[in-house]
């Protein structure tokens, strides 16, 4: 719960960037990296003014940050993007959120259940049959 | 252009597959707006796939609708529940809120709905009449203007950020180094690709946005989970309906000021709804014969705030169409849309494409109407989407979000971009980073290389200093810039704040 000044870890972030970015433009032909290292110079530049006068703003709460809620959804969704293109649409989305929604919801297995199938449903109709998008049919369907 | 052709606009517009889109754009912009956490850029972000296989005009006639639908739908729950909706209602929550707990959340609502169509019929009108010839203005446009345009709008997004200024400009600079990620417009050589074979045709657009206008939310509204929802008020058998004329007459000119307000906020790139609506708030307060009323439940704050959130939608559209800088995140996502429809925004927008961008324009006029019917006689049935569970939300924008960047191209790697994407906005907004400028460099970062490339080609890189200052547009563009560089000065300097100093957290 104790605030910290995170501005300068920010800048020094960006500048970690700007610095990668630097680095790999030289791999390229002058001319062609001559806009982004002007971009990279102006960025270093704001990334110094930050770190000078990080400001009142630096101040946030490190718990807001991650919280068990956000750590979950976050698993969640990696999760979902992960399993998309090999388990297939149909399972993936439905397992999702059926699990989801009884994390959050212990006692809901039948409103989890048909929430996850008029997704499943919702979605089918509107990709696959009205606008002829294929999803990933993956290892099971 | 002649009768005939404005008949065939209006033809267009009334398509039944046009109208159906109109319908269904509103109506879920209402929805969208009303659930606290999603946002009309959201909306549209997620949403703009399912417009890839229809005719540029419905699917311009949908995203339009949208927007107009959110703008309003976001200060349902800002009334109802004291969250705004969206960023734009922020200052409606100040009067809307009181006004339902004293027992007149029915005429809060209506009052809302009005000035919101009040505001969004003025910003159609100023688009209609001030588009084309601005359009025109854009055919005095060379390499030099579109650079300095860019950079113009680089600036004014970064002055006009809602959070530190700073952190707005390196948010900008961040999003024109993205942009460079990709085949070089000059020799045509992959930059920055790190070896992914995926990125030489650069960050997808549609995917990107998806991803940093949703992720970050998605994690806004999961924190909430559990936190004691507002118990909304009973709008059982409520019938809200037109309020009387002389009611009408008395707030003429609120209605009037406050839009002219959110129109030109809504001009200003970078410089969103939540801005309009608080400066017209603060402007009806300074107007008003007992400001110290105002936070108790008074009518003219929410119709301040309403209409001039409204307003921005007319507005937001003119620099958008003319001359590819997008007003705010939302028109910076039409944009890509627009894109995605072979269409760029300029001269041609109302020549070759006149067709397609005037059946747009006139479908907002038609949107706005939907909007108000439906805010009059369906307002208590959108009320009820304030109270869906947080996590409930959080799954449905999850699978909205892969699905919708899935079908941009059938292909995974967009689905990536828009996950690094997320993570990118999540990061950015959770150490107090702006969102907005990160898009608009996207979006403006090519045009001020493909502008500077073309000044030093066309100036044979010899004297291009003053190549540039021999041309008017140049001269005021620059003078722009310089303006717009002096505004956090200025704002500094002002005793009223309205851009920082009043503005509560927003969703």
């Amino acid at each position: 719960m104790f605030p910290i000044n995170v501005n300068r870890k920010v800048s020094l972030v960006f500048m970690a960037v700007v610095a990668l970015f630097f680095g790999y433009s030289f791999f390229y032909p002058p001319e062609v990296v001559a806009f982004p290292r002007f971009l990279l110079a102006v960025l270093f530049l704001l990334c110094i003014l930050l770190f000078i006068r990080p400001g009142d703003l630096g101040k946030i709460k490190v718990t807001a940050f991650l919280t068990r809620p956000k750590l979950i959804t976050a698993a969640f969704m990696v999760g979902y993007v992960a399993l998309f293109p090999f388990v297939g649409f149909f399972v993936t989305t439905f397992l999702t959120v059926f699990a989801y929604i009884l994390v959050f919801e212990r006692t809901a297995r039948l409103k989890g259940f048909l929430i996850a199938l008029g997704w499943v449903a919702l979605l089918y109709v509107a990709f696959q049959t009205l606008l002829f998008i294929w999803f990933p049919e993956g290892l099971l369907i | 252009m002649d009768l005939n052709f404005y008949l065939d606009v209006l033809k267009n517009v009334f398509l039944p597959f046009n109208l159906f889109m109109a319908v269904f754009g509103v109506v879920i912009g209402i929805i969208f707006g009303a659930l606290p956490g999603f946002t009309a850029a959201m909306g549209i972000a997620i949403l703009m796939p399912l417009t890839f296989s229809m005719t540029p005009e419905a699917g311009l006639i949908m995203m339009g609708a949208l927007f107009a639908g959110a703008m309003w739908g976001g200060s349902v729950s800002a009334i109802l529940i004291n969250t705004p909706g969206t960023p734009g209602a922020a200052a409606t929550v100040l009067d809307g809120y009181p006004m339902a707990k004293q027992g007149r959340a029915a005429d809060a609502l209506r009052e809302s709905v009005m000035s919101s169509f009040w505001g969004g019929i003025l910003g159609v009108i100023v688009l209609q009449l001030f588009a084309p010839p601005l359009a025109r203005v854009s055919l005095m446009f060379g390499p030099p203007e579109y650079f300095l345009l860019a950079i113009f709008g680089m600036t004014i997004i970064a002055s006009l950020s809602e959070k530190m200024i700073v952190k707005g400009y390196m948010a900008g600079f961040l999003g024109m180094l993205i942009a460079t990620i990709g085949m070089d417009p000059l020799l045509g050589i992959p930059r920055f690709t790190f070896e992914i074979t995926g990125l030489v045709d650069g960050v997808m657009l549609v995917p990107a946005l998806i991803g940093l206008f949703s992720i970050p939310e998605v994690m806004e509204i999961i924190q909430l989970h559990g936190s004691q929802e507002e118990p909304i008020p009973s709008l059982k058998n409520v019938k809200i309906g037109f309020p009387t004329w002389a009611h009408t007459r008395r707030l003429a000119p609120t209605y009037l000021r406050s839009s002219l307000i959110g129109l030109i906020v809504g001009i200003l790139p970078g410089a969103g709804a939540s801005i309009a609506s608080f400066m017209a708030y603060n402007e009806e307060k300074r107007a008003s014969q007992t400001p110290e009323k105002f936070g108790t439940g008074m009518i003219e704050g929410v119709a301040a705030a309403e209409a001039a959130n409204n307003a921005v939608c007319g507005g937001a559209f003119i620099p958008m169409l003319t001359l590819g800088v997008p007003g705010d995140s939302v028109a910076a996502i039409m944009m890509g849309g627009l894109m995605i429809h072979g269409l760029n925004p300029g001269a041609e927008l109302f020549t070759t494409y006149a067709n397609v961008t005037w059946t747009f324009i006139f479908s907002l006029y038609l949107a706005n109407v939907l909007m108000l019917l439906f805010g009059l006689y369906c307002a208590p049935w959108f009320s009820w989407a304030t109270q869906t569970p947080r996590h409930i939300l959080a799954i449905s924008i999850i699978l909205l979000t892969t699905v919708g960047s899935f079908a941009v191209r059938g292909s995974m790697t967009d689905v990536y971009v828009m996950l690094g994407f997320g993570i990118l906005g999540y990061l950015l907004k959770s150490h107090g980073f702006d969102v907005t400028p990160v898009v608009l460099g996207v979006i403006l970062g090519p045009m001020a290389e493909k502008g500077l490339n073309g000044t030093l080609s066309i100036s044979h890189g010899q004297n291009t200093l003053w190549f540039i200052l021999k041309r008017p547009v140049s001269l005021i563009l620059i003078g722009f810039t310089i303006v717009a560089l002096l505004i956090p000065y200025f704002r500094s300097r002002s005793k009223k704040d309205v851009f920082a100093s009043e503005e509560p957290d927003v969703l």
